[in-house]
């Protein structure tokens, strides 16, 4: 720590390489940012009341808050309260991404070390894979029932191909060079697999489970529209049968931040295991998001 | 050749051939018939046109690839699979972005099983001769060329080979680091007393590098002729402008050149 007298300079804002303008700094960008979402929503507000809009068609964002209030401070095991639904949707999500993801990468690791199995599993995954995974929603209803078993099984469904493929193409990604000098010092496959093969492989993993975790949300709560007990879908179906609105709302808040916190914490992750790739775009979030979503409808 | 006592192995290539399948079904010879030897800590380099066979013959000797005829030998033993008196330095440095610097020299170590703590201490010292000191937790993506390749210098060296197989590792170098990389080789050589096998393009830098010069014909590969260096060691860059050099060069030149006519 430098104990100099004199006032340190302030840093010059950054400006932008392309027009050669300055940029805002980040104190001054957020206070916009804040201005901006208050006159968002005082504007929707003002709207909604003035032009007397029914609430049944846009509520207002008073009634959709109020309603998560309402929604969080039910206790905590009755039906009403909304933690009580999204530890089921979640739980479902989170159980099936997990024993998907796993799936996934086993047999993709699998495959690329016996090319036979692959061989005869491909008309099988082509097939499953070619299906929306939603279509099979009414199917495993009949088979699982209603509650957790259904929607986990449909979960592992939606989440194992993103794996799976991504492993496929990571596991073979691995260039001639590096298995040479491997093979130089007489590594075994196991030493090839884990010191080259899997390090290789991880950043379109990670990719991979990007795309997956989009998958898992939305065939999970999918599910819960066709049939189901409890669960964040089931209460947006709750919700739109009594016709509230807000409520509706309410919940769609609560998914949206699910999938906000699960995406933060997989590139957080990322950043943390594959900190030797720069994220390119192939594997940026914003493109897996819409690879996921244009695969899942 | 009065070559002092070293700790290095010695080769016999016998009669090696190799004969590829091409794509299109028809058979490619690269190597036929190959016989030279590598005396116990000499440093030996073939030049040859590209294609010629060169880098396949370092290959087989490393047990990369097998010969379709002929054998080779080290210390007297024929070689049949990765040996770990051996260590490699290919073109491109093969360094694994995800390990720092001392990181991917120690991948040998741990391969082979060897004892972590002490080739650690080695790995550090192999790093300051080689001249990336302070670079040690650098990733590969951090360094130049040249720094990548002394860092593949030093996973070659680290588990005591008693053979380095060089295969063409400064060719992707601009020519300043090239010839600063060759002093760094030559110092790191003394050090270390291991025999060298050194593929090349560049017949200066076999000459000023080498105390033999395998000179090979453009495919099939054949040794045309070996030349003995009898250049005073240390070498000094200016030993390049001398009158014996030149001729050398231009006997090597006028071999290649005539092979690549013919």
């Amino acid at each position: 720590m430098s104990t100099d007298a004199i006032a340190p300079t302030r840093p010059a804002p950054p400006t932008n390489p392309v027009t050669g303008r300055r940029s805002f700094l980040p104190s001054r960008r957020f206070l916009m940012l804040l201005v901006v979402l208050v006159a968002f929503f005082a504007i929707w507000e003002a709207g909604v009341h003035f032009t007397g809009t029914y609430e049944i068609i846009l509520p207002k964002p008073s009634s959709i808050f109020k309603a998560l209030v309402v929604g969080f401070s039910a206790p905590v095991t009755s039906r009403a309260n909304y933690l009580y639904h999204a530890q089921q949707s979640f739980s479902q999500i989170l159980a099936g991404y997990a024993v998907g993801s796993s799936l996934g990468l086993l047999l993709a690791s699998l495959s690329v070390r016996f090319p036979i199995l692959e061989y005869l599993m491909r008309p099988f995954i082509v097939a499953i894979n070619s299906m929306p995974k939603i279509a099979l929603a009414p199917v495993l209803i009949i088979w699982f029932g209603l509650g957790f078993n259904s929607k986990f099984v449909l979960v592992i469904l939606a989440t194992f191909f993103p794996l799976f493929v991504n492993g496929v193409t990571g596991f073979r990604s691995v260039e001639e060079g590096p298995l040479r000098l491997m093979r130089s010092f007489g590594a075994t496959p196991r030493q090839i697999f884990t010191k080259l093969t899997f390090p290789t492989a991880l950043p379109f993993i990670f990719a991979g489970l990007e795309i997956g975790m989009v998958h898992a949300i939305t065939s999970g709560i999918a599910a819960e529209f066709l049939g189901g007990q409890r669960g964040l879908g089931t209460m947006m179906l709750i919700n739109q049968q009594v016709l509230d609105v807000p409520g509706m709302f309410s919940v769609l808040l609560i998914l949206a931040f699910i999938g906000w916190l699960m995406s933060v914490i997989i590139r957080t992750a990322r950043r943390r295991v594959v900190y030797w790739a720069p994220e390119t775009r192939a594997t940026r979030t914003i493109v897996g998001v819409a690879r996921g979503r244009s695969q899942m409808l | 050749m009065a070559v002092a006592v070293r700790e290095g192995c010695s080769i016999a290539i016998r009669n090696v051939h190799k004969t590829y399948q091409s794509q299109s079904g028809g058979d490619v010879q690269a190597l036929a018939g190959i016989s030279f030897g590598v005396e116990p800590g000499e440093f030996v380099s073939i030049v040859g046109a590209s294609g010629c066979g060169k880098s396949t013959l370092l290959r087989i000797i490393g047990a990369l690839e097998s010969p379709t005829g002929g054998d080779v030998l080290i210390d007297g033993s024929r070689v049949s699979g990765p040996r770990r008196d051996i260590g490699i330095v290919f073109q491109d440095p093969t360094l694994l972005p995800w390990r720092d610097v001392i990181r991917n020299a120690m991948i040998g170590v741990e391969i082979l099983g060897l004892d972590q703590t002490t080739y650690r201490k080695r790995a550090m010292e192999l790093v300051r001769l080689v001249g990336l000191e302070g670079f040690e937790k650098q990733y590969p993506n951090e360094l130049s060329g040249g720094m990548q390749q002394r860092a593949a210098l030093v996973r070659a060296l680290l588990h005591e080979p008693k053979l380095l197989l060089l295969d063409e590792p400064f060719g992707a170098l601009d020519a300043l680091t090239r010839e600063t990389m060759g002093l760094e080789l030559l110092r790191v050589w003394e050090a270390n007393r291991t025999s060298i096998v050194f593929v090349t393009h560049s017949v200066l830098e076999s000459l000023f590098l080498s105390d033999r010069v395998v000179v090979f014909s453009a495919r099939p590969g054949r040794v045309v002729t070996i030349i003995d260096v009898d250049l005073p060691r240390p070498r000094r860059l200016d030993m390049l402008g001398s009158p014996e050099v030149g001729a050398m060069a231009n006997q090597i030149r006028g071999l290649l050149g005539a092979q690549v006519v013919s």
